[in-house]
């Protein structure tokens, strides 16, 4: 398996006191599969307090974004770790009306508290657009809000359906020198067609829905397309969200296992050939995680480049000899 | 100027890193096992 | 000529794994095997060549490349039998773009040949591996889609293989059309703006406005293939060549015909600069146009553009600005001079002229070049018996805008011009005359430029570097001086001056050349100090360096000597220089015998030219020397050798100069006795042609006395 936190520690950078940190930290919902991991990786409580050498590699979060879903109960054992730290530092908000946030405590609780909102110092609602991080902008990325909604966060609370208080966001990355975005990047988490439906009658302005790259949700389930008994009708909010690709060189990623012809939902391979037919260069812009490139028989993360050229897709140049120097040799000798 | 954008395979789950020119990383949820299971798949 | 050659990728069918040539087959099973092939088909031809055609998919190619390439692209590669150069790479694409850095030029305009490696085929091939190979065409593909596999410094090469390449030699004139064409081998010539008696052919240029590549993707055999290429507005080439011809005083011209073609671009500032690309070589005289203009148009036509044409790749003669960038030079000149143009000298100045170091370099020298000077000298046989420094300035002709002026002279005598050409405005003043009498005329010259002096030791395995500092505090004369002092005390140099007994040896000066002086250690010393002259310029400290080469191990050590801090004094017309070395030393051992006289001998050097006495060594008393309250005799035990030693180790340079003694808790007013003798010394020394120094040293400090 890749070791993501030996790449992580590798990308990101340190501060002052050398410990390692990260900007933004978004959880989109309280699955699982999108939390694991976080205690022990990510440094949880207060940054005076990192010990050298207990806290070791842990990554220091400067601002959290969690999603109302996962402030609440009923979750298991690694999102009730960001429960816990989003909890400590909420408290460090309502204990002091004049605290907007400070270093390794910004908070941002993306969506509604029931029918109203957070507390404006760490929220953020749906048409919203985010241009900085812990005080300081971001420069060359804005982060236009889509999800959740009021609606679909008292929907879930019914069906306690995590997937429907997925946090749906557009980032737009711009290059000095370009106006506009030079490319976009549409991810959504888990959310399900009803969302993507909702979010399609809310948006006002076209350009924040369009995308260069798309993460099929839910590991390219079929809920993107419908609900899961009905593989036979897609949904429009699907084909609508499809079409605002840009342009012919969109490429779409699902973030699953290996995607095989078998009843599997995620990932779906019903709905990879929807993802392929939509796509303008077919299934060439179809990414899967687990089979895009490995070396020896571990995947490799799909990278792309933005630059004054666009979006490309990197290549793991591989060297001859790279798989037998990936792989252990065949045993030898008796 | 350069921005990367880096999705981790990491199974039926998500973990994805950007990292902009300046420096700034943003991680959107995250996927990190203890012990890495070997697959060990045969060709 | 064909605009799509099928031909050159067409072939039977054939399984992959029947290939037959060995080359062929790994790249099919390398292409097989990687993740990002598909469609892979095998061919054989009637030549007995291999054809593999496949599909590259998700090549690195950005959304918006600077060319049009997609990633996913359809290529053929084709192996011959002979296996003797790299197998041919073509993209296949109907459309694929034409004008691509590093696309091989064909006599057809597509498939695209792709010129995937500039290393000869025969360097590869020992260690050739297919799977390289199908990586290093992906890198062609993902790294021209960003314009990035030329390197924008990195010289022009061939990519016509086996067409003409011709150097333009010097910069036109005006508009200039007399050139002087000189074929040197099959594949190269050179051209050369002269004047019209010695003129060759008749040059006219015509401009296009379409980049390069796209022009000659097809190589141009006859004056109608010209008619494909465009020239300005609507016209084609040959179409602009015809109204010149006709319309022009080049019609005249009896001289056979060369056309230059070059492209006009304005940038942003609105400037307008050209750059010749192409010349394409008729046999064709101006002068026959005009006789065949009375023939019907179709028959001039049939005529004309059955006129055979050669094409020949343009590149252009060295400048001094392409000199630095080639060698990554950054610390530049604009004048400097140089004294002396013999073993170490000439081989500096060719580091600086071939680095472009300065954009003007004065020689002065009046040596010629002699038989024997040939075994380590830069200038080439042909140039013995000739003045060295004219020699040397011919060798360089041809780098543009490099000036080199050679002053053929003395420079101890120069007359008040030469001497002017030389200095004026001059950054540096390099010395490599091996004259101590040049380096002392620098030394005690006012004018404000940098200066310094480098000369070989007698064995040739040192080399030595005295550097002025930016302000003039460490002159050379007294950097020569340390120089000295540190020889006799400082054990690491007891072999600096050694002499090889086969040497002819000049008693007048350690640094004559001698005989034997190994050419390797002078390329390596010589290329050290080029660069340690230019640092040290830089940093503007003063310099004293040895820099040894043990050849037999091939290792240099840099040996730093001391410099020390001098006091001067200006005693009626002389000038003295005493060491603050010698000082201390003298300070200390009065300070050891605070009841008694003590006193020693003083050693150094003098310069009558210039009326200087310099004490930079003393030995202290010896023992049979009788020291008592109120007197001090030196005595002489030990004088002798230590003498002999210290003119062994400075090849005579040093010299007894005087005596000194204390006055302990007394002032160093002379008294009587040191007064007569001061006047008896004085007399022995002068008897013997020398400088007499007489230092007191007493609780006011030192009293100098001396006489030349």
């Amino acid at each position: 398996m890749f070791d993501v936190k030996a790449d992580l520690l590798k990308e990101l950078k340190k501060d002052g006191l050398g410990r390692p940190f990260v900007d933004l930290f978004i959880s989109t919902h309280p699955h699982d599969d999108h939390c694991k991991g976080f205690a022990g990786n990510f440094y949880q409580g207060k940054v005076d307090d990192y010990d050298k050498d207990k806290n070791k590699d842990e990554i220091i979060i400067e601002e959290l974004w969690i999603t109302p879903r996962g402030l609440n109960n009923n979750l298991s054992s690694p999102a009730e770790d960001i429960r816990k730290e989003a909890k400590r530092r909420r408290k460090l908000y309502d204990d002091d009306k004049n605290f907007f946030g400070s270093k390794g405590n910004y908070l941002r609780i993306i969506g509604y508290d029931k029918n109203k909102e957070f507390d404006r110092r760490y929220c953020y609602v749906p048409g919203i657009l985010v241009t900085t991080v812990h005080g300081s902008s971001l420069s060359w990325l804005e982060i236009f809000i889509h999800a959740p909604f009021k609606e679909d966060v008292e929907t879930s609370k019914k069906y306690d359906d995590k997937n429907a208080t997925s946090v749906v966001v557009q980032f737009g990355f711009k290059i000095d020198g370009y106006t506009g975005y030079k490319s976009r990047v549409l991810m959504g988490g888990d959310a399900e067609h009803e969302i993507w439906q909702h979010i399609l009658d809310n948006n006002a302005d076209e350009e924040k829905l369009k995308w260069n790259i798309f993460l099929a949700p839910h590991h390219c389930s079929w809920s993107f397309f419908n609900d899961s008994d009905n593989k036979k009708e897609i949904k429009p909010s699907a084909d609508a969200i499809l079409d605002k690709q840009i342009d012919n060189y969109a490429h779409i990623i699902a973030s699953s296992n290996e995607i095989k012809n078998d009843d599997n939902n995620p990932p779906c391979y019903e709905a990879k050939q929807q993802y392929i037919k939509k796509l303008k260069l077919g299934s060439s812009h179809f990414l899967n995680t687990a089979t895009h490139s490995k070396v020896g028989n571990i995947p490799q993360p799909i990278v792309f480049k933005i630059n004054e050229n666009g979006k490309t897709l990197k290549e793991n140049a591989t060297v001859a000899g790279a798989t037998s120097i990936s792989n252990p040799a065949p045993r030898a000798g008796r | 100027m350069e921005h990367i954008i880096k999705y981790y395979p990491v199974g039926n789950a998500d973990c994805t890193l950007i990292k902009l020119d300046n420096g700034k990383a943003i991680i959107v949820d995250c996927q990190i096992w203890q012990t890495l299971p070997m697959v060990m798949e045969s060709k | 000529m064909t605009d799509y050659n099928h031909k050159i990728t067409n072939g039977s069918s054939i399984r992959g794994e029947h290939l037959k040539l060995f080359r062929a087959k790994a790249i099919y099973k390398a292409a097989i095997v990687h993740p990002y092939t598909k469609d892979v088909q095998c061919y054989v031809n009637s030549k007995g060549d291999a054809i593999i055609k496949m599909h590259l998919t998700h090549l690195e190619i950005p959304d918006e490349p600077v060319f049009d390439i997609r990633d996913e692209e359809v290529i053929a590669v084709v192996c011959h039998p002979e296996d003797v150069n790299m197998p041919e790479v073509y993209a296949l694409r109907k459309d694929f773009p034409i004008e691509l850095p590093h696309s091989n030029a064909k006599p057809f305009t597509r498939p695209i040949s792709l010129c995937v490696s500039d290393v000869a085929f025969a360097d590869i091939r020992p260690q050739f591996n297919a799977h390289d190979f199908l990586n290093s065409i992906r890198r062609w593909f993902s790294l021209n889609s960003i314009n990035k596999l030329h390197e924008a410094n990195r010289p022009l090469e061939v990519f016509f293989g086996f067409q003409e390449i011709c150097c333009i030699l010097n910069e036109r004139s005006g508009g200039n059309p007399y050139i002087k064409y000189s074929q040197k081998t099959k594949y190269s010539s050179t051209l050369e703006f002269v004047e019209k008696s010695k003129a060759t052919h008749y040059l006219i240029g015509i401009s296009t406005e379409k980049i390069h590549a796209s022009n000659f993707v097809r190589i141009p055999q006859t004056m109608g293939d010209l008619k494909d290429v465009q020239s300005t507005d609507q016209f084609s080439l040959t179409d602009s060549l015809l109204a010149v011809l006709t319309k022009s005083v080049a019609g005249k011209a009896t001289l056979p015909l060369v056309i230059s073609i070059y492209i006009t671009q304005t940038s942003k500032d609105d400037k307008k600069t050209s750059q010749e690309l192409f010349l394409i070589k008729t046999n064709c005289l101006p002068k026959d146009v005009h006789k065949k203009k009375i023939l019907s148009k179709e028959a001039f036509e049939k005529w004309f553009y059955e006129l055979s044409v050669e094409v020949a790749l343009l590149d252009f003669m060295t400048s001094r600005c392409g000199n630095t960038i080639n060698n990554g030079i950054k610390d530049n000149f604009n004048k400097v001079s140089v004294v002396g143009t013999g073993t170490l000298g000439s081989a500096v100045i060719d580091h600086w002229a071939r680095q472009g170091c300065s954009e003007e370099i004065n020689l002065v020298d009046c040596d010629i070049l002699l038989p024997h000077n040939l075994s380590r000298h830069t200038l080439s046989t042909d140039k013995v018996m000739t003045s060295k420094v004219r020699s040397i300035k011919d060798t360089y002709h041809g780098i543009l805008f490099q000036k080199i002026n050679a002053i053929e002279g003395n420079f101890l005598t120069l007359n008040r011009n030469d001497r002017e050409r030389l200095f004026k405005n001059t950054e540096l003043v390099m010395d490599f005359s091996t004259s101590i009498a040049v380096e002392k005329k620098l030394a005690n010259d006012e004018q404000t430029f940098r200066r310094c002096t480098s000369f070989l030791n007698p064995k040739g395995d040192d080399v030595v570097l005295l550097i002025e500092d930016k302000e003039r505090n460490t002159r050379l004369d007294l950097l020569e001086m340390d120089y000295y002092r540190n020889l006799i005390v400082d054990e690491r140099f007891s072999q600096h001056l050694e002499q090889t007994e086969t040497v002819r040896t000049n008693t007048f000066s350690c640094r004559s050349e001698s005989m034997i002086l190994n050419y390797e250690n002078v390329r390596v010393l010589s290329a050290i100090i080029s660069k340690q002259i230019r640092k040290y310029y830089t940093s503007g400290q003063a310099c004293l360096n040895i820099w040894h080469f043990d050849a037999e191990n091939g290792i240099v050590l840099s040996l730093p000597m001391t410099i020390t801090n001098w006091h001067h004094e200006a005693l009626g017309g002389i000038q003295i220089y005493i060491s603050d070395a010698v000082e201390k030393e003298i300070q200390t051992m009065t300070a050891t015998s605070p009841d008694k006289e003590t006193g020693g001998c003083l050693f150094g050097s003098y310069d009558r030219d210039h009326n200087s006495i310099y004490v930079y060594y003393m030995i202290p008393a010896p023992k049979d020397s009788i020291h008592s309250p109120v007197s001090f005799v030196r005595g002489f035990n030990g004088l002798t050798t230590e003498y002999e030693r210290i003119t062994k180790l400075t090849y005579h340079q040093v010299r007894y100069l005087g005596e000194w003694h204390s006055h302990p808790n007394m002032p160093n007013t002379p008294s009587v006795t040191d007064k007569k003798q001061f006047e008896e010394l004085w007399e022995e020394q002068q008897s013997q042609d020398l400088p007499f120094v007489q230092m007191i040293y007493g609780n006011n400090g030192l009293f100098v006395t001396a006489a030349m």
